[in-house]
């Protein structure tokens, strides 16, 4: 895949993908208003001749009301559909290019910018530059339109008039644009407080039980109280706004309806206007009242709208630390080499040692190489770096001979299958989530990677079998069972590479002797790099690799590490002895299986 | 013109859920609800008359409009005019007055009400069964405490309360046209249940279509949550394009259900918007007779093209408040719900028995306990502990070793059988004063998101020497010293800036400064680098020092250090002793203690 570009992008270009739409629709905009301006003219010229008692004209222009009015709507639901279509289809453009962006960027940025961040970039900064589009756009073009008809209209009737009735929209413009502006930003505060007062209660019923059982319920009580009014007080704010602004609104409106009713009437009397005058002016003036709150709030929402493109912008401009290199060949044979390689993570901090340091090592084609280690030791950062997750500086890490960071990203990890650490699964079938790297993959193919990462048995237990669900729509799996499909994901893709990264953690001794059996077959003639706890493991190894504090401190066979008395020969010991005593009787394991449905859960 | 309360432009503002609702107006609730207005009732009462007055002063402007034209401006009559502008002015002021009122009284007596609300549901959280907490999801009862909440109070943010109020106010406009003119009425209003047929034809759509929208809102949410969580997966296993392609999908559909509810709501705005200006030209087309025989004043078609205005403006407002009280109702359904449920689970209804001075024996006589239908945990479960002895409880995991647990604190009750204190049933003890005596250590630590030292002392009054002694005891102080900010650190949601192995020691900390009678310990099942191991280690014999302690072990140190050791298996304790009787008398014991040493020696 091409790589996304990281120039910013700009709402006008991709309002000018859709330019033809957005044009018709404000178009239909114009007819609209063109017709439902010409109504207050219309009920002036049917009151006049009310009036006068004319009645064939009266009935006469009836017709046309009539007429107008289904005219005016037709045009009306063209031009909404035309222009808030076209605002979701920006919607989705920037919505995709934002995705294809974000699939190229590494797991440091990832680190960087959490994923409600980018959520919300992608689903709320979305929104308003939509609102900016769609809605925005509609009525920002309305108030234009009205004002350019209605405003010269009525000073060509009675300037005099037509200044003092006007004279309070100013008023409303800059009400509407407060209210909205307050408006955006209490809610803001109002919903930060709620996620406030949300997090309370999630903490206090996950905390269940040590509440209770420290009898912290009174003072869990009193900060929730706190949470709680803090949260109305925002509330309030809220509502004095709306208590007050909103009629205010309408008084600024009925101002226009009073001046007129006042010296419009007086000139009435004089015999200067008409009553037929008097219903349009004050048809006019309501025509004008809406837009012009409208305006206020379609400033703020336009100055959102840009701003928000502008936070879209920070991810579109972020230049991919890790990127494609000129080579295309895809690796083959499966030697690597390390030379004297040290990573230290960017977000460290400056006296934080590199997590390795001068690691310098080959694991050739073939060979099956352990690395074991303390928690914290640069395992796991190792084989990252190998599939250059991490920015791994150039010349260091090289692949069938060649420097990874002159590869193609696709032909390097196309080289690698990898289970990670955390074994996360996709909301989707077992199945299809074991397929993942091989969509292609035969059902046989499937169950023979699910069978040599041990996980048949336990998908005899689902009704659906391999077509289980995962996740929230499915099955909750176990960790153990997580692990075993990331496993068999792995297996499923053939490469000359196969990087485990403790995939073994939460398996009993009994299906990870079935795994162990079923990886040295996968392994046969495949570099095959394993990161593990599980010193059982060990045996598969033709080499063992200790790494302590990012170094290798102690390498060899296990005869040859167990001799040497060192870090490796502390850590089986202690193993041994832990592992004692997690064993269990197992018919006792057997009894409990069904029993624990019911978890704990703190 | 008028005050008229007209909604702020649409932000787009999501529905609330209509799956499933009834009511908008639930007798029963809405009596229920008024509990929580009582104690503002002067509040209720004062919006309480707001509204008629805000009505009747609405209703009153198109008239006076009507007076004027009839009898000054037709006549041209200027005397007493003057006296028609200033009620025409007060009659605007004072609605601006009582609309004030209306809306920021109704909000702040909502704020107020769901106020109490939240906390009572909150409290009721406090007190509720542990069982009936892990029975329901804990986001399902958040949403109790915040969204159903929520939708109460948004019930008064937006008027909806006042349905009925409107109701009154759009007969209100009828009456007044009826007196006016009951023909013309009769004409205005003749094509009012034909567009009101058409416009509950769309709603039906537009009801499928928004519930279309929220679905695919969920979707598209939902999955790119996901993608972002998998993106190195995706990127590993090279499948940019194939999750592109699912994305570009999901976001199409997302798409096309939002231009399908564009639809509806364009035809709905458009008939809502034309449907005045029809109305009025229906009158002059059929009404006009009337004219002929000078039965209608000119005046009163005037007020007419007012009142029909006023009469669709807040036709649509209607129908969206409609929608928030269905959904209130529902809401507040599910509040009751929780609230009305007992728990069972509480200090004796009658006198409690005085809590002993010295705890001489817990006893656990022959208890049975199933969480739910046909699935026993423990069977007629024996266990004895006197004072200031270790017992250690072995066993896989769900053998009912944590429901053990469970019911020393009382978060569950047996089924069968008791648990003593000195020979009485915990059941007839102060639950507070019962738990006072008991300190417990889960095996997956909770701790909140605030510092350690409240996390230590989750806020009981320890003084400073207790603390420090029991800090460094159990090694926490150790854990804190680590950190910049020692005892001061926050330790993050769930305490994820600590270990899980540091976790544990303050939660050693914990259970020891209050320096209980009894302690009821699950030690964690995992596993901790060397270093830590060796903390816990010594925290552990700190906290079991000569103290009445349960533990559920899973440490060959632990088991070593206690006084008996109860091995259940299948819900019932098998064998009992100290370890060198048990592993004499050659039974389960044994067998878990030689696998250990077969493994050893292999």
């Amino acid at each position: 895949m091409a790589a996304p570009s990281n120039e910013p992008r700009r709402i006008r270009h991709y309002f000018a993908r859709h330019a033809g739409a957005f044009t018709a629709g404000l178009f239909l905009l114009i007819v609209t208003q063109a017709l439902s301006l010409s109504v207050p003219r219309l009920l002036k010229g049917a009151t006049d001749a009310l009036v006068a008692m004319d009645l064939a004209r009266t009935k006469e222009t009836a017709g046309y009301l009539m007429l107008i009015a289904v005219l005016a709507a037709l045009a009306r639901i063209g031009s909404r559909i035309f222009i808030f279509n076209s605002g979701r289809e920006v919607e989705l453009d920037v919505r995709n290019d934002l995705f294809a962006k974000l699939e190229s960027l590494p797991p440091s940025f990832y680190r960087k910018m959490p994923s409600g961040q980018l959520m919300s970039r992608a689903v709320n900064d979305l929104t308003q530059v939509r609102l900016l589009l769609g809605p925005g756009l509609l009525n920002l073009t309305n108030t234009a339109l009205v004002y350019a008809v209605v405003v010269p209209l009525l000073f060509m009737k009675d300037a005099e008039l037509a200044a003092l009735t006007l004279m309070a929209l100013p008023g409303l413009v800059i009400s509407g644009q407060i209210f909205a502006r307050r408006m955006y930003r209490y809610n803001r505060d109002a919903q930060e407080k709620l996620g406030e007062l949300q997090n309370k209660v999630q903490e206090n019923l996950g905390g269940i039980m040590t509440v209770r059982a420290y009898r912290r319920e009174a003072a869990e009580r009193a900060w929730f109280v706190r949470l709680n009014d803090a949260y109305v007080a925002v509330n309030l704010k809220l509502a004095k706004l709306r208590g007050v602004l909103f009629p205010l609104m309408g008084l600024f409106g009925a101002f226009g309806t009073i001046v007129l009713l006042y010296a419009g009437g007086a000139r009435i009397i004089d015999g200067r206007l008409t009553v037929g005058d008097f219903v349009e002016f004050n048809a006019y003036i309501a025509a004008l009242t809406w837009p012009t709150i409208a305006l206020g709030w379609m400033l703020s929402l336009w100055q959102r709208g840009l701003a928000s493109m502008d936070r879209i912008n920070e991810i579109f401009t972020v230049e991919p630390s890790i990127a494609d290199g000129p080579l295309s060949a895809r690796p083959g044979a499966g030697n690597i080499e390390i030379r004297g390689l040290t990573f230290r993570y960017p977000d460290s901090g400056p006296e934080t040692p590199p997590t390795l340091q001068d690691v310098t090592t080959e694991m050739r084609a073939g060979e099956t190489v352990v690395i074991v280690g303390r928690t914290g030791s640069g395992k796991s950062t190792l084989l990252k770096a190998i599939l250059r997750l991490l920015e791994v500086p150039p010349g260091t890490i090289f692949v069938d001979g060649r420097d990874i960071t002159e590869l193609e990203l696709d032909a390097l990890r196309g080289a690698i299958s990898y289970a990670p650490q955390d074994a996360f699964l996709f909301s989707r079938s077992i199945s299809e989530n074991i397929a993942f790297g091989r969509p292609e993959a035969s059902q046989a193919e499937i169950e023979g990677a699910t069978e040599s990462a041990g996980l048949a048995g336990d998908l005899s237990g689902f009704t659906d079998g391999l077509e289980t669900m995962v996740g929230e729509r499915g099955v909750t799996l176990s960790g153990g069972q997580r692990q075993r499909a990331a496993l068999a994901r792995a297996l499923l893709v053939s490469s000359p590479i196969l990087i485990l990264d403790d995939t073994l953690a939460a398996v009993d001794t009994e299906t990870e002797r079935h795994i162990l059996r079923a990886l040295a077959r996968h392994s046969q003639g495949r570099t095959t790099l394993l990161v593990t706890h599980r010193l059982a493991c060990a045996e598969l190894a033709d080499r063992i690799l200790v790494l302590d504090e990012g170094r290798i401190v102690e390498q060899g066979t296990e005869a040859e590490l167990l001799a040497l008395g060192g870090l490796y020969a502390e850590m089986h010991a202690r193993q041994q002895l832990q592992e004692s005593l997690e064993r269990e009787s197992p018919e006792a394991l057997n009894a409990e299986r069904g029993a624990e449905a019911v978890g704990v859960s703190s | 013109m008028s005050v008229a309360t007209q909604s702020p432009p649409k932000k787009a503002r999501e529905l609330t859920e209509d799956a499933s609702f009834g009511k908008a107006y639930d007798a029963r609730l809405l009596r229920r609800l008024f509990e929580y207005v009582r104690p503002h009732r002067g509040l209720f009462i004062w919006a309480l008359i707001s509204y008629p007055i805000a009505s009747a002063l609405h209703l009153v402007q198109p008239y006076i409009v009507k007076v004027a034209v009839d009898e000054h401006f037709i006549p041209k009559v200027s005397e007493g005019f003057g006296w028609l502008v200033i009620a025409f002015v007060s009659s605007i002021v004072f609605e601006f007055g009582a609309r004030f009122g209306q809306t920021y009284l109704t909000q702040l007596l909502g704020q107020n009400a769901t106020r109490d609300l939240r906390a009572q549901l909150f409290e009721k959280l406090q007190v509720v069964d542990v069982a009936y907490i892990e029975r329901n999801p804990i986001g399902r009862l958040m949403t109790r405490v915040t969204n159903d909440v929520e939708s109460l109070s948004e019930m008064f943010a937006t008027g909806a309360v006042s349905i009925v109020g409107d109701i009154v106010t759009l007969v209100g406009i009828v009456i007044m046209m009826l007196v006016l003119d009951w023909k013309l009425t009769l004409y205005t209003f003749s094509l009012v249940p034909f567009l009101a047929a058409l416009l509950l034809f769309f709603r039906r759509f537009a009801r499928t279509a928004f519930r279309d929208v929220r679905r695919e809102i969920a979707r598209l949410n939902g999955f790119l949550n996901e993608a972002i969580a998998g993106m190195s997966l995706v990127q590993v296993f090279r499948q940019q394009a194939a999750t592109m392609r699912e994305f570009e999908e999901i976001n199409t559909a997302h798409r096309d259900a939002n231009i399908r509810s564009i639809r509806f709501d364009a035809l709905t705005y458009a008939i809502v918007e034309g449907v005045g200006t029809i109305a009025i030209a229906t009158v002059l087309l059929f009404g006009i007779s009337g004219f002929e025989h000078g039965a209608i004043e000119v005046g009163v078609f005037v007020a007419f093209i007012d009142y029909v205005r006023r009469f669709f403006g807040p036709i649509t407002e209607l129908s969206t408040k409609y929608t928030v009280m269905q959904s209130a109702m529902a809401s507040a359904e599910r509040c009751f719900d929780l609230l009305d449920q007992v728990p069972s689970i509480e200090s004796p209804k009658a006198t409690a028995e005085p809590l002993p001075q010295r705890l001489e024996r817990l006893h656990v006589e022959g208890v049975d306990f199933s969480y739910g239908k046909g699935q026993q945990v423990l069977h007629g479960l024996e266990l004895e502990v006197h004072r200031g002895q270790t017992v250690a409880i072995v066993g896989p995991t769900g053998a009912g070793k944590s429901t053990i647990v469970k019911l020393l604190c009382r978060f569950y009750d047996p089924t069968q059988g008791q648990i003593t204190l000195n020979g009485i049933d915990l059941r007839r003890f102060e639950l507070n004063a019962l738990r006072s005596r008991f300190a417990i250590v889960l095996q997956d630590p909770y701790l909140f998101d605030a510092s350690i030292r409240e996390n230590i002392t989750l806020g009981r009054e320890i003084d400073e020497a207790r603390f420090k002694d029991a800090t460094e005891r159990t090694r926490a102080a150790y854990v804190a010293n680590r950190l910049e900010d020692g005892f001061e650190t926050k330790v993050g949601e769930r305490g994820s800036r600590l270990s899980s192995g540091e976790r544990q020691l303050i939660a050693f900390a914990r259970a020891l400064v209050g320096d209980p009678e009894v302690l009821i310990l699950d030690e964690a099942t995992s596993s901790v680098d060397p270093e830590t191991e060796g903390l816990i280690q010594e925290g552990l014999r700190a906290l079991l020092e000569g103290r009445t302690a349960v533990v559920i072990a899973h440490r060959l140190s632990t088991i070593r250090r206690a006084d008996a050791i109860a091995v259940v298996a299948a819900g019932r304790v098998a064998e009992l002793g100290p370890h060198e009787t048990l592993l004499e008398a050659d039974g389960l014991y044994r067998k878990l203690y030689e696998l250990q040493f077969k493994r050893d020696l292999g």
